[in-house]
């Protein structure tokens, strides 16, 4: 049989073009490509709103350690809505895995001991997460919003509000917590390494792959036999866990855990989420987006800060931001999924 | 012909008060195209679950290869060659061609480490060229996600799939229903190559038009029953047509198989 092409669909511009242009071009359609253009220009105008202290090393570091904090939970919420689903728990889960370490000290665990238990607290409210939502065909958003009540009602109920002191110096926060030259924190190569982590296993494992294919088209994946309840189990433990990591490296940061801690965590996890391209109907999106999308957001909140401005108006700058980007994205056109 | 590759004796399914199917005889040849015909409502889809494993028969029996049998799930189907694509899910668009081919069946373009499976894109890339072009098909980027493909295009990847997959028995549900001229006459050669691999190919339509062209063997469907059974050149589209039409008041036209 003859071969005969299989056309694609034309691109505008692409024919007479150099490779650097179409690099570039290529480029600007992956996901993460908003959200690169907007941490430059957002770097830039705090650069200049508030000199000359926003390009200092304790600025840097104090920008990174709010990214680092918020990257881990909102990377791993990447990877969950990349399948399709949603957690809006993390912030109360946080909550509740933070406060189960001092919670454990008080009698008479080291941290050490404490730590992994915080860890497995949070690994099982993921898992009846993702039991739920797979049992009951319930949305995700709406099981997990009651998770966010109930767990938050439950640390209340437990605290009774108060905060509990935790000893900053017990040795097992040192590899969570630790405090480097200038201000930076060990949390900064948590951030590296769970991205690196979790984008290797987006892009390049067989599960990524069914983790795109179930937030794609669900449908389509169980035909091909993809277990897409089995992808989804694993995501809800996965971002609950993560939630779990950015809670211990806080209470190991402040010395204490106080009961709001990591309240409207799910929407900024979300939001960073979005600015980095991630599509909240499933299927696209990619960890880099969303570790850009946290740098922004941190770029933001230190710089508002240095610069004089009521950290009020940090909320306004993202909701403004969350639009501006959709917009842009959706102009931009074509998408750019994972080779 | 030497034995079929499926056979369908009497097959009936009811759910609840509707009976779906009355008695259904169905055969498919190896290396065959047939076509299964049929209005809205005639039990086309009910019968394809049933051979796909999705539902089992109330009554009536199933040889696969000349030996009863009894798939009780898709999953099951599919490890014995039965591979079905249906039009509105044949792929996943957002992710890319050489991507989709390899979806849920990703061994053979991975490397183990432990307990995770390490895509190897480039090597997927180059055996997803290598599938396509066997059957005929040139891409020029299998970079690409499949939403910048046709609806023609999409089927052919699925055709290129189940091929590659070694499926015994292709059954596409409306391939073509929602297709220009154009793109139909690609799927359909796509299809005869197949065929011409050894595959054989179910293709369901109400429409008689877009099958005739190709099918080796027609079968007809009215109201859970199958009213006919011809091989090419023994009926005329248009008898086919009345045929889906009219039911059984056109049963001048029944015959028994001409296998």
């Amino acid at each position: 049989m003859a071969e005969r092409p299989l056309e694609v669909a034309a691109r505008p511009g692409r024919g007479g073009r150099g490779s650097i242009a179409r690099t570039w071009a290529a480029l600007l359609r992956r996901p993460a490509s908003g959200a690169a253009v907007g941490t430059v220009l957002m770097f830039v105008l705090f650069a200049f709103l508030a000199r000359p202290h926003f390009l200092t090393l304790p600025s840097m570091a104090s920008t990174l350690t709010i990214a680092a904090e918020l990257g881990i939970v909102a990377m791993g919420m990447t990877l969950l809505m990349i399948g399709g689903e949603f957690d809006l728990s993390v912030g109360s889960v946080l909550g509740v895995s933070s406060v189960t370490v001092p919670w454990l000290m008080e009698r008479g665990w080291p941290a050490a001991a404490a730590i992994p238990v915080a860890f497995l607290v949070a690994l099982g409210i993921g898992l009846v997460n993702g039991v739920i939502v797979n049992r009951t065909q319930i949305p995700s958003f709406i099981v997990t919003l009651g998770g966010l009540f109930w767990w938050r009602g439950v640390l209340f109920a437990v605290t009774r509000g108060f905060p509990i002191r935790v000893d900053q110096g017990d040795p097992g926060f040192a590899p969570f917590s630790t405090r480097l030259a200038f201000g930076f924190n060990v949390s900064l190569f948590w951030f590296i390494a769970v991205g690196f982590a979790l984008s290797f296993l987006l892009v390049r494992t067989r599960f990524g792959n069914w983790v795109f294919a179930t937030g794609g088209n669900v449908r389509t994946a169980q035909q091909l036999g993809i277990p897409t309840k089995r992808v989804k189990l694993v995501l809800f433990a996965l971002t609950a866990s993560m939630a779990a990591l950015a809670g211990v490296i806080q209470v190991g940061r402040f010395s204490g855990v106080d009961s709001l801690r990591g309240s409207g965590l799910e929407l900024e996890a979300i939001a960073a989420a979005v600015i980095g391209g991630t599509r909240l109907t499933g299927g696209y999106g990619s960890v880099a987006g969303t570790a850009l999308g946290c740098l922004m957001l941190g770029i933001i909140q230190n710089g508002l800060v240095l610069a004089g401005i009521a950290s009020y108006w940090y909320r306004a700058f993202i909701g403004l931001l969350i639009v501006a980007v959709v917009i842009v994205n959706q102009r931009a056109g074509r998408l750019s999924p994972p080779r | 012909m030497d034995g079929f590759l499926l056979e369908a004796r009497g097959v009936a399914k009811r759910f609840g008060s509707v009976q779906a199917l009355r008695h259904v005889d169905f055969r498919v040849g190896r290396a065959e195209v047939v076509g299964l015909l049929g209005d809205n409502g005639a039990g086309k889809s009910t019968l394809i679950k049933i051979l796909n494993g999705v539902h089992q028969p109330d009554a009536g029996e199933i040889l696969w290869e000349g030996r009863p049998i009894h798939f009780r799930s898709p999953r099951e189907a599919q490890e014995h060659g039965i591979s079905v694509v249906y039009q509105d899910l044949a792929v996943v668009d957002l992710m890319n061609i050489h991507r989709n081919i390899f979806l849920g069946r990703e061994d053979e373009v991975c490397v183990r480490f432990g307990p995770i499976r390490v895509l190897r894109p480039a090597r997927a890339k180059a055996r997803a060229e290598q599938v396509l072009r066997e059957i005929g098909i040139q891409v020029r980027d299998t970079d690409e996600p499949v939403m910048n493909l046709s609806g023609g295009e999409r089927q052919s990847i699925a055709i290129a799939r189940a091929v590659h997959f070694s499926a015994k028995l292709l059954i596409m549900d409306e391939p073509t229903s929602q297709l220009s001229l154009k793109e139909t006459a690609k799927v359909l050669r796509d299809i005869e190559e197949a065929r011409d691999r050894g595959v054989s190919v179910v293709f369901i339509t109400h429409n008689v038009r877009h099958v005739y062209p190709i099918a080796d063997r027609f079968t007809v469907l009215s109201h859970g029953e199958s009213i006919g059974e011809f091989r090419r050149g023994e009926v005329s589209e248009e008898e086919i047509a009345d045929l889906i039409v009219r039911g059984k008041d056109a049963s001048v036209l029944r015959r028994g198989g001409g296998a």
